[in-house]
């Protein structure tokens, strides 16, 4: 988002440079055509001193207009996205990633709480309730081997 | 002290008036381009985008009606928490966009208020800039008019003008279809004579050397004569510059600053 706001002031600066390029340009082509004029010793029927006024307020109007009226709409950069808010497409990739993951932890702790009491067995020191989870071993096992993520 | 406190009103006097045209032209160029409404819907698009992602057809899948939308009729409201709660839920926002739209629409509502503000004040600026520099309205000439005509000053700082530019008649507007187009022709012809017989008597009694750069005997005066065209120039242009910065400070403030003086007026004399 830092860059997108990066991007939109430099391009903002770049359109107002070019255009004051532009205008610069035209106006020094004004200049250098009246100057060749006289050059030529045409005769125009204004004064120099009046001439060289309104090309004074044309510059100085034309970069009043270039600098403050025409620029982008809007002024200051977008707001930044909040940090807990997800755009369209990382909500719809959300669910399916967390829920894979969360089908890998159960599977996970399963695995783990069978081999705690595989421990136990062989150690001779599984209770009743273990026993009777220990008989439904092969149940689980056949189970998980069919889910994703084992 | 009193000459210099009625050339100062008679001098913020034309200012306003000045000020007013300005007014009056930035306002139906404002209409014209209409800026306000693209400034609500980039802050729009900005505010929508901030939260759910996407670009307009994304959004007009979501919520149809936006294609129909005509910014040019709507106002601030549009931003409103309902409506744009409304729409974002719609859009498949998450809950904590709309926890917190509130303040995000206060930020919002803030920035097209800036921006509107802001470039009305650069439209006022170059319009009087433009004004002054092509009539080449002069204030350093206006005061120095003021300053050493009396008879002038007099007739700009009348009590009646002056009462009228501070509380201008409120008149009961009659409803156009109340009037009969013969009766509000002649009206208007009455008010366009009145209007040309002014200008014409303003343009006699008043110049204060309005257009005098482009007069075929300028440059007028010994000063000028002695310096130059090109010095009278330079003066000329400097002079309607910064009688365009004035015009730009806005009709208020020279609306309140002709009150303190007219107020300030009667316990000197």
């Amino acid at each position: 988002m830092a860059e997108q706001k990066t991007r939109e002031v430099a391009t903002s600066l770049q359109s107002q440079l070019c255009n004051i390029i532009w205008f610069l340009a035209c106006w020094a082509l004004l200049v250098m055509v009246l100057a060749t004029l006289r050059l030529l010793g045409v005769t125009v029927p204004f004064p120099t001193y009046k001439i060289a006024y309104v090309l004074l307020a044309s510059l100085t109007l034309g970069l009043v207009v270039i600098l403050g009226v025409l620029p982008s709409t809007r002024f200051g950069p977008p707001e930044s996205l909040p940090p807990d808010v997800q755009t369209r497409e990382e909500r719809t990739r959300a669910p399916q990633e967390n829920g894979q993951k969360t089908i890998q932890e159960a599977w996970q702790t399963i695995g783990d709480g069978l081999q705690r009491l595989r421990d136990r067995e062989a150690q001779g020191t599984a209770s009743a309730t273990s026993q009777l989870v220990l008989n439904l071993r092969p149940n689980i096992r056949r189970h998980s081997q069919t889910r994703p993520g084992r | 002290m009193l000459l210099l406190l009625e050339t100062t009103i008679a001098f913020v006097v034309i200012m306003l008036t000045l000020s007013f045209l300005t007014k009056s032209l930035t306002s139906l160029i404002k209409n014209h381009l209409d800026y306000y409404s693209a400034n609500l819907k980039g802050e729009f698009e900005h505010l929508i985008k901030a939260s759910v992602g996407g670009t307009w057809e994304d959004w007009q899948k979501d919520v149809p009606w936006l294609k129909d939308l005509r910014w040019d009729r709507l106002g601030e409201e549009f931003l409103g928490k309902e409506n744009l709660t409304r729409i974002l839920l719609a859009m498949e926002a998450p809950l904590v966009v709309i926890d917190s739209l509130d303040d995000r629409i206060k930020v919002h509502l803030q920035n097209i208020k800036y921006a509107f503000e802001t470039r009305t004040k650069n439209i006022t600026l170059a319009l009087g800039m433009g004004i002054c520099l092509i009539l080449n309205i002069n204030a350093f000439t206006i005061w120095t008019t003021l300053y050493s005509d009396q008879v002038v000053r007099g007739k700009l700082i009348e009590p009646a003008k002056i009462e009228a530019l501070l509380h201008p008649p409120q008149q009961a507007a009659k409803p156009k279809q109340e009037q009969d187009p013969p009766e509000q022709d002649k009206s208007l012809q009455e008010i366009r004579q009145n209007f040309m017989s002014q200008v014409s008597k303003l343009r006699t009694d008043m110049s204060f050397g309005v257009g005098r750069l482009w007069s075929k005997d300028f440059p007028q005066g010994e000063a000028y004569r002695q310096h130059g065209p090109w010095v009278a120039m330079l003066f000329e242009f400097t002079g309607s510059l910064l009688t365009g910065l004035l015009l730009s400070i806005g009709a208020p403030y020279w609306h309140d600053l002709l009150r303190r003086l007219v107020a300030l007026r009667p316990t000197r004399k």
